[in-house]
C-alpha cells in the first residue's frame, strides 16, 4: 500500500505530521540523478548519504529519497546538518538488518513518512507491551520524533528565502486571485516532475509578483511562466527577481483585454505572411488566435520541454517580446513541413497539439530564434505616431477599463481611450511617449508596448540593434 | 463528406469545472489528473452516430477565467450549441450559471441550444448543489439538465447525444419549414436587444430543450 519508490509522494504525510509545508515542498523528493544539473542548481549540493537499507522487504527498503541543501548554508550550519545525520542514522540503522544496499538519501519527509509508518504501525501491535515486540516500535517511534524535531530545525537553516506558505502574503492580495491562483497550481506541472517540485515556490513568486502589481492581477498562464523560472533559476530570490522582471517587461500579454497579446498576433501575421506553412493554416481557416495565447501566455512552456525552454530562457528575457515572436517562428518554421502534410482543419489543430513532443533539439531552437530576433524587432517598431496627453484617469475593474465614473472606456469596441489607459498603465518613462495625439491609436498601442515592454540591445557581435526612440 | 451534419459546440463555465476533462472524456475517452489549465481555447473533433445519423462535433473548450472572456466569447458566435458546466461541488460554480448564460447570450441566439451539466457527480461525498435544484434551475431556465463524471465517464457520452439529436431536430425543422433569413449555420443573427419575455418565450416553446433529461 505504501510504496514510496523514488515519488515525491511523502509530502503528504509530511504535513498531516505537522512539519512545515515549505519543508515539503523544498524536498520533494525526485532523485538527484533525474535533474540535468544545469537546470536545478538548488539541489547542485544534495547531502547524500549512503545507508544500509532498512527493513530488506519492506518497501522502505527501496526508498529513495535526498535531504537537500545549499552549501553555503551546509558550511555555516554544521552542527545542525549533522545533528541530523546522525539521528537519522539512529532512525534507521539500528533497526536494520540489510541484504541490499541501494543508495539511500534520506530526507526529512522520508523519516517522517517514515514515523507515520511506525505510529501507525504499532497502534494495530500494542505500544510497549512485550519486550520483543515493542523494542522495536517503541524505538522506532522515538528516533523518528528526534527525526522529525531535527529535521524541522534543519530546515528552517535552509529556508534562506522560505518558500513556507506565507499567509501575510497571501493576505496582501486579492482573495478572489488567490483562489484563482489556488485552482490553476495543481493544473500547472501537466506530470512534469521539475514542475511538480516548485509549485510551492512558484505559488510564492506569484503572490509576491501581485502585491507589487496589483492592477495587473493574476491571469491563467502565469504559473507556468512561474513555473519556468523556478526550473531556470537556482535560489528562489533569483528565480523572483528574473520573474518579474520578465513579467514587467511584457505585463500586457496578461493585462485584462490582453493589449500586448493583440500587438503580439498582429506581429506575428506580419512576420509570418510569407511562409508557406502560415498560408497553409489561413487556407485551413486555422487562425493565430487559436494557439498564439498558448504559447505566448505561457511563455512557451506548452509548446516545449522545459528542459528545451529553460536553455533559452535567456534570449527572452533579453529580447522581451521581440524574443518572444521570433521564438514562436522558430518553433512554427520547424513544424512546417508537418503542418503542410494536414489537409483538414482538424487535423492541423492537431498537429500543432504536438509541438512540444516534436519541438526542435535546443541549439537549433537558441540559433533560430536568435537569428529571428532582428527582424521581429523591426516589425515590432512600426512607424510612429504623434502622441497626446493624458486626459482620464482609467482603472481596471474586474476584466473591464474602467473611467473616474465606473463607465466602460472601452464599451462597443471603442479604442479611444486606449492610449490614456495605456499611459495611465504605464511608467512615467513611457508616458513621455504617449502623449499628444487622438488620432493614431494603433501606433500608441505600439508604441506604448515597445516603450513598456521592450528595450532589445543586442549587443552580440555584428548585429547591434538600437531602437530609436 | 463523411458525416450528414456538423455542429460547433462551445463549452463554457467557471475555471475548475471540468470543462476540459469531460471533453477529453468524450473525445478520447481519457481521464488524467495532471491537466494543464485551458489557456485561451482548446480544440477537438468528435465524430459519433445518433440516430442513424453520423453526426461530426467540432468542440471549443473555453478558459474559465473570467479576463479570457474577451478572447473565448469569439467562438461563442457561430455555436450551434452550448454546453455550460458547473461543478456539483463548488456552490460557486453554479451561483454563476445565469452570469455565464447572460454573457453567451450576447453573442448567440436565444434558440441555440444550450446545456446544462453537473460535473464530478462522482464525488457524492461533497456535493454542494443537489439535483433537484439544479434540475429546477434548469426547467426555469428552459435548458436540459444532465450529471456527468468524467472521471468516471458516467453520462458523458449521453450529454453530447441528447445535444446532438436536439440539434438535429433543430436543423431538420429548419430545413423542412424552408425558411427565409440566415442559413442553418445558427448563430449568425446575433446582439439584437431581446425583449426578456420573448425571450423565455421562444426558448420554452423549443419544448425539447427543457424535455431532454
Amino acid at each position: 500500500m505504501w510504496q514510496p519508490s523514488q515519488g515525491s509522494a511523502f509530502a503528504v504525510s509530511v504535513s498531516s505530521l505537522g512539519l512545515p509545508t515549505a519543508v515539503a515542498h523544498r524536498y520533494s523528493s525526485i532523485p538527484y540523478s533525474q535533474h540535468p544539473p544545469q537546470l536545478v542548481p538548488t539541489y547542485a549540493s544534495n547531502i547524500t548519504q549512503q545507508q544500509p537499507a532498512p527493513f530488506a522487504g519492506s518497501s522502505i527498503g527501496h526508498m529513495r529519497s535526498t535531504v537537500s541543501g545549499q552549501s553555503s548554508i551546509q558550511q555555516t550550519q554544521p552542527s545542525t546538518a549533522t545533528s541530523s545525520n546522525i539521528v537519522i542514522r539512529a532512525g534507521l540503522s539500528n533497526t536494520g538488518r540489510s541484504q541490499q544496499r541501494p543508495r539511500l538519501r534520506l530526507s526529512v519527509e522520508a523519516v517522517a513518512a517514515f514515523a507515520s509508518k511506525c505510529i501507525s504501525g504499532s497502534r494495530g501491535g500494542g505500544f510497549g507491551t512485550a519486550k520483543s515486540e515493542a523494542k522495536s516500535p517503541n524505538s522506532l517511534f522515538k528516533a523518528a520524533a528526534h527525526s522529525l524535531t531535527a529535521g524541522r530545525r534543519f530546515g528552517q537553516c535552509l529556508d534562506e528565502s522560505p518558500t513556507r506558505r506565507l499567509y501575510v502574503q497571501d493576505r496582501a492580495v486579492d482573495q478572489e486571485a488567490v483562489h484563482q491562483l489556488d485552482v490553476d497550481l495543481p493544473r500547472t506541472a501537466g506530470g512534469e516532475p521539475l514542475i511538480l517540485a516548485c509549485i510551492g515556490r512558484i505559488r510564492s513568486m506569484i503572490l509576491q509578483h501581485l502585491a507589487e502589481d496589483p492592477e495587473l492581477g493574476y491571469c491563467q498562464g502565469m504559473t507556468l511562466v512561474a513555473a519556468a523560472f523556478a526550473a531556470a533559476a537556482g535560489r528562489q530570490s533569483e528565480a523572483y527577481s528574473r520573474f518579474s522582471a520578465f513579467m514587467k517587461r511584457v505585463r500586457g500579454l496578461w493585462m485584462p483585454g490582453f493589449p500586448l497579446l493583440e500587438v503580439a498576433t498582429a506581429a506575428f501575421e506580419a512576420l509570418a505572411q510569407q511562409r508557406p506553412w502560415y498560408q497553409h493554416l489561413r487556407r485551413y481557416e486555422v487562425s493565430p488566435g487559436m494557439f498564439l495565447p498558448q504559447a505566448l501566455l505561457t511563455m512557451f512552456v506548452s509548446w516545449l520541454p522545459l528542459s528545451t525552454l529553460t536553455r533559452s530562457i535567456g534570449l527572452l528575457e533579453h529580447a522581451g517580446l521581440a524574443g518572444m515572436l521570433a521564438m514562436t517562428l522558430a518553433v512554427l518554421d520547424h513544424a512546417g513541413p508537418h503542418l503542410l502534410k494536414q489537409l483538414t482543419f482538424e487535423d492541423l489543430l492537431d498537429e500543432l497539439k504536438l509541438l512540444k513532443s516534436k519541438a526542435p533539439q535546443p541549439e537549433v531552437l537558441e540559433q533560430a530564434t536568435q537569428q529571428l530576433i532582428p527582424q521581429a524587432v523591426t516589425v515590432l517598431v512600426l512607424p510612429s505616431a504623434p502622441v497626446r496627453a493624458r486626459s482620464q484617469i482609467l482603472k481596471r475593474k474586474g476584466s473591464r477599463v474602467v473611467d473616474e465614473n465606473g463607465q466602460d472606456a472601452f464599451a462597443e469596441g471603442n479604442l479611444s481611450a486606449a492610449p490614456d489607459w495605456l499611459a495611465s498603465e504605464s511608467s512615467a518613462a513611457a508616458l513621455s511617449w504617449v502623449e499628444a495625439d487622438t488620432a493614431a491609436v494603433g501606433g500608441a498601442v505600439l508604441r506604448w508596448a515597445f516603450g513598456e515592454c521592450e528595450a532589445p540591445l543586442l549587443d552580440n557581435d555584428a548585429d547591434t540593434l538600437e531602437i530609436a526612440v | 463528406r463523411d458525416y450528414d451534419h456538423l455542429f460547433k459546440l462551445v463549452l463554457i463555465g467557471d475555471s475548475g469545472a471540468g470543462k476540459s476533462c469531460l471533453l477529453l472524456r468524450f473525445a478520447d475517452d481519457a481521464f488524467t489528473e495532471s491537466y494543464i489549465t485551458t489557456i485561451g481555447v482548446d480544440f477537438r473533433f468528435k465524430t459519433i452516430p445518433v440516430d442513424k445519423k453520423t453526426i461530426k462535433l467540432q468542440i471549443w473548450d473555453t478558459a474559465g477565467q473570467e479576463r479570457f472572456r474577451t478572447i473565448t466569447s469569439a467562438y461563442y458566435r457561430g455555436a450551434d450549441g452550448i454546453i455550460l458546466v458547473y461543478d456539483i461541488c463548488d456552490r460557486e460554480s453554479f451561483a454563476h450559471v445565469d452570469e455565464w448564460l447572460n454573457e453567451v447570450n450576447r453573442y448567440v441566439n436565444e434558440s441555440t441550444c444550450k446545456i446544462l451539466i453537473g460535473n464530478k457527480c462522482d464525488m457524492e461525498s461533497e456535493r454542494q448543489v443537489s439535483t433537484e435544484e439544479a434540475k429546477k434551475k434548469a426547467d426555469d431556465l428552459g435548458i436540459a439538465y444532465i450529471e456527468c463524471s468524467a472521471k468516471e465517464a458516467t453520462n458523458v457520452e449521453q450529454a453530447f447525444q441528447m445535444m446532438s439529436a436536439e440539434l438535429i431536430e433543430k436543423r431538420q425543422k429548419q430545413g423542412a419549414g424552408g425558411r427565409s433569413g440566415p442559413s442553418a449555420g445558427g448563430g449568425v443573427g446575433l446582439l439584437q436587444p431581446k425583449n426578456r419575455e420573448a425571450g423565455k418565450g421562444s426558448c420554452g416553446g423549443l419544448g425539447s430543450c427543457g424535455g431532454g433529461d
